[in-house]
């Protein structure tokens, strides 16, 4: 897949990330440098006017341009499989998914490209911005287990898979509508959540009791 | 010999704060991923915004010890 590399259109100036990226590596570079000048000139002149003037820029100016950029490139970049594959414990997981041979709902989805990017993100985020707040914050609960080792083999979800996240794009879909697997007196069972999409479209992944599989 | 010149610790802290908050968001821009993430997310943010504000109470300061305030 990745031997198709697409060409530019006419008139690329590079993708909003590309420029967070560098505009925050600009500014960054840029808030050292007068940080370290202004240093210098701190310990031969004093605060004088000029030196705080100086100061105005890289303490003033610039740290909410690189929040804001910091903001922009990293929450998008965090939404790459390649950021959730960065632990080592995903890595399993990841391979699954890029196996042409798995037949696992989650590679399923990825292969057939039903999800177009950040395909671990797309599915396991709930919809609305609590969601991705909460989606967050659990990420960071991740990172810590992930550094402490506080987690366990087979790694299980955290909570039941909400239907609300397959239905936010099958719903509408007319092979869903269609399909005789889902007649119309059962749906209310599946909109709350009484019968699970996993039970019969299941597993979403295979079951890793090791981490053998990423190596 | 030079003699050094005294520096409010104000802007001693606001500098060290933001040269630290801006190393650690350099690294989110050069390696994106969940620890850097993280790292800029609850400690660099926080840094900036001290640096930005040990500055800002710096120059209140100034202004009020001038009268201009």
């Amino acid at each position: 897949m990745s031997d198709l590399v697409l060409p530019r259109p006419q008139g690329w100036i590079g993708t909003t990330d590309d420029w967070a990226r560098g505009l925050g590596v600009v500014f960054v570079v840029v808030a050292v440098i007068l940080i370290v000048v202004g240093w210098r000139r701190l310990r031969d002149r004093g605060l004088d006017p000029p030196v705080k003037q100086l100061l105005v820029i890289p303490l003033l100016v610039l740290p909410p341009a690189i929040v804001f950029f910091g903001y922009s490139y990293g929450i998008e970049s965090s939404k790459s499989i390649g950021s959730c594959g960065s632990c080592h414990v995903m890595k399993p997981f990841l391979a699954d998914l890029k196996n042409p041979a798995s037949d696992s709902l989650a590679a399923t989805h990825y292969k057939n490209r039903y999800i177009q990017e950040h395909q671990c993100y797309t599915c396991h985020t709930d919809y609305g911005m609590f969601g991705t707040v909460r989606a967050k914050m659990e990420g960071l609960g991740h990172v810590v287990r992930n550094l402490s080792g506080a987690y366990s083999l087979p790694l299980k979800i955290a909570h039941p898979f909400p239907n609300s996240r397959c239905l936010a794009c099958h719903r509408e879909s007319l092979k869903f509508r269609n399909s005789p697997g889902h007649p119309k007196e059962d749906l209310p069972k599946l909109l709350s959540g009484e019968n699970s999409c996993i039970d019969c479209h299941g597993p979403a992944h295979p079951t890793f009791t090791t981490l053998e599989a990423s190596r | 010999m030079t003699d050094r010149v005294a520096v409010p610790w104000l802007v001693r802290l606001s500098m060290m704060s933001g040269a630290l908050g801006a190393l650690l968001s350099l690294m989110l821009f050069l390696h994106a991923g969940p620890y850097t993430l993280v790292a800029f997310m609850f400690v660099a943010q926080p840094l900036l915004l001290a640096a930005v504000a040990l500055f800002v109470i710096q120059v209140l300061k100034d202004l009020r010890r001038e009268r201009l305030l």
